[in-house]
């Protein structure tokens, strides 16, 4: 018997010597160790031996099967320390993720902060008429007033009430189109593309985004106008921005306001982007003018509300610092891949 | 408009500098865009709205800044006793084209520089000194607002002026040197034979004011603000003194003009008033009075202006207040023609206290959902990113000539397009997709897989339609690519609930075209550009593109379907063959479907090969199938024997043959 664990021991340590890998250590594992190996019956053979004798046979018999486990042990550590990893200072290999577009991220960012105020987001048509994008928002027909909204218009046949066809120079048809259909109250941001016939430059582009937005209600008044652009600036841009109202014209607000937000860059003190004002120009907006609720068979009277829109470009440009409108719409991949949604 | 602040100053009391005034100016809605500071003069420059033609003129600022320091305005009108003796060569045809014309003879003028003050106070408001003569005019429009006019008499032929249109041919030499043909929207002046000035836009060079003028003809007149701003269009001028008439002009201060005029050209051109002339009638419109209550100032600006704070408000814009039964009652000053109902009024108020003492408030909104399209938008941006391509937004205006390479919808025309490279609406969105490619291929971009969503438009029947579109597009310089974007395709619609066919088609500009359908509808199609226009837009690679209408899609999306995953073990088997380009895969797809009995649901191609070992027009491939039965484990010789079947069925389709 004692014979016997010593020709395993001696076995044991010549097959753990010559052992390369993690797996050949649980062969040999199983091998001495194992439910079916020698060592694991030997008890019972012990028992089987004469009572004097009993005591070195188990004795022995447990030293060898320490000797063995610790062999194993010492081994795989052996083992792991020759392991040699990769040097993970090496460059990585390159993933891209797809996005979406810059512009797409900016009107997602903005109709969320909408969306969180209680506002729901809509859509409008690309082609508009005369009566949506002019009339029904108090633009008379021929007035200085409307140089500001240069416009497109469309070989089509004009229609016989709408006038002729054109492509909005705004996003404020919208505005008409969901007011004539549904009642009050009405809270609703409508992104999309406006156009206006300029000459493509790195600040201007006949192909832009903008968002519309209005509240209408019994009570809505300016204070909610500006509590809901106070939040947009400071959700959409940082949460130390101030907001400046200034008083302006608009032919379907009044009154009407420009909105400046403290400077990006120098935080109001001063520089070449804000034209050392401190300050940057980032929307117009106002009360909804009554003629503009008359012209939609909503009573001044009883209802009023407020409309803001923004031009969703200078915005992007503002928020990343872009200087050329052009990038946008040249969809150059290493522009492209530079913006996430947050 | 520009204007000096010391020419201000001479109207109205200022103790604050130049920016402490542009900064209360700007936050009370006149914009004050630059200041210019030289050692001769300060000079701020203002935005004006087109609202209110009143700031267009030094009286105007003079109000709206006494007004916002509480000060009183000082404005001297001229002393001249004009004579009694009448001009009679004035004529007006149409007193809508003119409501009002005053014209004043003054002889012997000499004409010279201009005096120190004059020249500073000109170049103060950013216009040239030119001579005494042009000087004043340009002095007392700067005044007033009222744009003046003075004529070499002697050069008016017979003296006599006619307010007229144009008529058709006729030509001016203006100003500034140009040639301009007329047409009959033009309002002109006119001497007996011809015209000599663009009523309200610019003079005509013929009878300029020159060093040897003696006798001058001054016209102060008010013409029709649509006809100045249309003729102003026509001969694409914009002159200061359109500007102002398209913008009204204020009769009362007309005459002011015309009288300071005539005065200054007596003390600073000896000249003389021979005789004048008024055609018309010097109206102002009466101010409406406009009535509210304190409570609805409140209840519009959500802001609670004291009633005394209100008055005093309004009182210091140069209006009556009267107070009756808790309302009050505003008749605005006769020159605020803006002013026309109580949320004007309301505008005034707020503007003069301060926008920034408006509280700030969030309002109760009961929010309703977005709309569906709007968030399918979003729902298939996010899934054409997970499948790895990038969105883009490319110019909906594009040339028509390359519009038609990619659709044959017909196009809309733009009636006044900037330049013929965007002279209609897209049609497809395949062509901006086909330009965003190349402009990345010619900057050493690589793997391009874009997508676009957005808006084509057609005329269909006479009329127009607007539909969303989506457009995905890659490059690949393998043929076989197409198929990665098929099955990216295939995803994208699994993904939204909708299990597509692909159904080969024809298409002009295109190759291995595919419609794709959903229960016997057309969403749209994958293709390949031909090589006839990957050469004309310059591509050496392979193209690919698909267009399909969002709505379609949307209409026909449903939700994830679950289907039990069975966990028995599948069996794989490889089959190589050569498929001749005359037989279709789908026929070996069927013939899979019918020999393998439902034991074989799932095959894939996992090797393409072409070379010379095959026969011309075969394509090598090796198919993956798996076998799996549905409810117990197949043995192996269950799996040879039905493998053996469906190479066997395999090998007899014609244009099959197995390696
Ligand atoms: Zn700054």
């Amino acid at each position: 018997m004692l014979n016997k664990l010593k020709e395993i021991s001696e076995q044991a340590r010549q097959a753990i010597n010559s052992v390369q890998t993690i797996q050949q250590i649980r062969d040999l594992q199983t091998r001495f160790l194992g439910r079916k190996s020698f060592l694991a019956n030997a008890s019972q053979s012990i028992a089987s031996l004469a009572p004097e004798q009993r005591p070195l046979a188990g004795k022995t018999l447990n030293s060898v099967k320490k000797e063995i486990f610790s062999l194993l042990e010492e081994k795989q550590k052996s083992l792991q320390k020759q392991e040699q990893g990769i040097d993970i200072s090496l460059p990585g290999f390159p993933v891209e993720i797809a996005g979406s577009h810059p512009l797409t991220n900016v009107i997602n960012e903005i109709c969320r902060v909408f969306e969180d105020l209680g506002f729901e987001v809509q859509q409008g048509s690309e082609i508009e008429t005369e009566k949506y994008n002019f009339q029904a928002l108090n633009i008379p027909l021929d007035h200085p007033s409307r140089d500001a909204f240069d416009t497109f218009y469309l070989q089509l046949p004009a229609d016989r009430t709408q006038g002729r066809y054109l492509l909005r120079s705004h996003t404020s048809p919208s505005q008409i189109r969901i007011m004539e259909k549904r009642k009050p109250p009405l809270a609703v941001v409508v992104p999309g593309k406006v156009y206006r016939p300029d000459n493509v430059d790195a600040s201007h582009s006949f192909m832009f985004h903008q968002i519309e937005g209005f509240a209408v209600d019994r009570e809505i008044n300016f204070s909610h106008l500006k509590g809901v652009l106070v939040e947009f600036g400071r959700r959409v841009f940082s949460a130390d921005t101030r907001l400046r109202f200034r008083p302006h014209f608009f032919p379907f607000t009044e009154p009407s306001a420009e909105v400046d937000i403290s400077c990006l860059l120098c935080s109001g003190k001063g520089c070449p982007v804000c034209k050392h004002s401190g300050w940057l120009e980032i929307l117009g907006c106002g009360m909804i003018h009554p003629n503009v609720l008359r012209a939609v068979k909503i009573n001044p009277a009883k209802f009023q509300g407020f409309a803001f829109g923004m031009g969703v470009e200078r915005i992007a440009m503002l928020k990343y610092g872009i200087s050329d409108i052009r990038l946008f719409f040249s969809n150059h991949k290493k522009f492209l891949r530079q913006f996430y949604e947050v | 408009m520009k204007f000096s602040f010391e020419f201000l100053k001479e109207f109205v009391d200022i103790n604050i500098s130049a920016r402490e005034l542009a900064d209360k100016l700007t936050l009370a809605g006149l914009e004050v865009v630059n200041i210019e500071e030289t050692s001769q003069a300060v000079s701020l420059e203002t935005e004006v709205t087109t609202n209110r033609y009143d700031w267009l003129s030094l009286a105007g600022l003079a109000y709206e800044t006494a007004a916002l320091l509480d000060k009183k305005v000082r404005l001297k009108p001229a002393r001249i006793r004009l004579p009694k003796s009448v001009y009679s060569g004035v004529s007006v045809t149409d007193r809508k084209d003119c409501p009002l014309y005053l014209g004043a003879l003054i002889e012997g003028v000499k004409i010279q520089d201009s005096p120190g003050w004059l020249k500073k106070c000109l170049l103060g408001c950013g216009i040239n000194p030119v001579s005494n003569a042009v000087d004043i005019t340009n002095y007392c429009m700067l005044k007033w607002g009222q744009p003046l006019h003075a004529f070499d008499y002697n050069k008016i032929s017979f003296g006599k002026i006619f307010v007229r249109r144009a008529e058709h041919g006729e030509k001016i030499i203006t100003l500034d040197g140009r040639e301009r043909k007329l047409a009959k929207e033009v309002l002109v002046i006119a001497d007996s034979q011809k015209p000599i000035a663009l009523a309200g836009i610019m003079g005509g060079k013929e009878t300029e004011i020159s060093s040897d003028t003696r006798n001058i003809f001054l016209e102060a007149a008010i013409f029709n603000p649509l006809v100045v701003r249309r003729g102003a269009r026509i001969a694409g001028l914009s002159t200061d003194s359109s500007y102002r008439f398209e913008r009204y002009v204020y009769p009362l201060y007309t005459f002011e003009a015309f009288r300071q005029a005539c005065e200054m050209f007596g003390i600073l051109c000896h000249g003389k008033v021979a005789s004048w002339v008024k055609s018309g009638i010097i109206s102002v419109p009466k101010s409406k009075t406009i009535s509210f209550s304190p409570r609805q100032v409140v209840r519009h600006l959500g802001l609670n202006v004291p009633a005394g704070r209100i008055k005093k408000i309004l009182r210091s814009l140069g209006g009556k207040v009267k107070s009756s039964a808790g309302r009050i009652v505003f008749t605005p000053p006769a020159f605020r023609r803006d002013l026309q109902a109580k949320e004007d009024v309301f505008e005034e108020i707020a503007r003069i206290y301060g926008y920034g003492k408006i509280p700030v408030n969030l309002p109760l909104l009961s929010r309703k959902s977005s709309s569906p399209e709007f968030r399918f938008d979003n729902l298939l941006r996010r899934k054409l990113n997970a499948c790895g391509f990038q969105e883009i937004i490319t110019y909906s205006l594009v040339q028509q000539t390359e519009a038609k390479d990619f659709s044959l919808k017909e196009p809309v025309f733009l009636a006044n397009a900037l330049r013929r490279e965007e002279g209609v609406l897209r049609t497809s969105l395949c062509l901006g997709m086909v330009k965003a490619l190349n402009y990345n291929l010619s900057h050493k971009q690589e793997g391009l897989k874009f997508f676009e969503l957005g808006r084509i438009f057609f005329s269909q029947n006479n009329r127009h339609r607007e539909v969303q579109s989506l457009c995905l597009g890659t490059t690949s310089s393998q043929a076989l690519d197409i198929l990665r974007m098929k099955a990216a395709i295939h995803t994208l619609l699994e993904k939204t609930g909708i299990e597509p066919e692909f159904k080969k088609i024809e298409k002009p500009g295109f190759v291995s075209c595919a419609g794709i359908i959903c229960q016997g509808q057309s969403l749209g199609f994958l293709a390949a550009l031909n090589s006839l226009l990957k050469d004309k837009y310059g591509f050496s690679q392979e193209v690919f593109l698909c267009e399909m209408e969002v709505e379609k899609i949307c209409t026909l999306a449903g939700p994830a379907k679950y289907r039990p995953v069975s966990l028995l073990p599948q069996v794989f088997r490889d089959i190589s063959f050569a498929l001749s380009r005359q037989q279709e895969f789908s026929a070996i797809e069927e013939m899979i479907n019918k020999t393998a009995a439902g034991l074989c649901r799932n095959w894939q191609a996992i090797d393409f090969y072409s070379g010379k070992k095959l026969p011309a027009g075969f394509l090598g491939m090796t198919l993956r199938l798996s076998y799996q039965h549905p409810s117990r484990t197949l043995t192996s010789e269950e799996v040879d024997s039905v493998h053996e079947k469906v190479r066997r069925a395999l090998m007899a389709l014609p244009g099959v043959i197995l390696r």
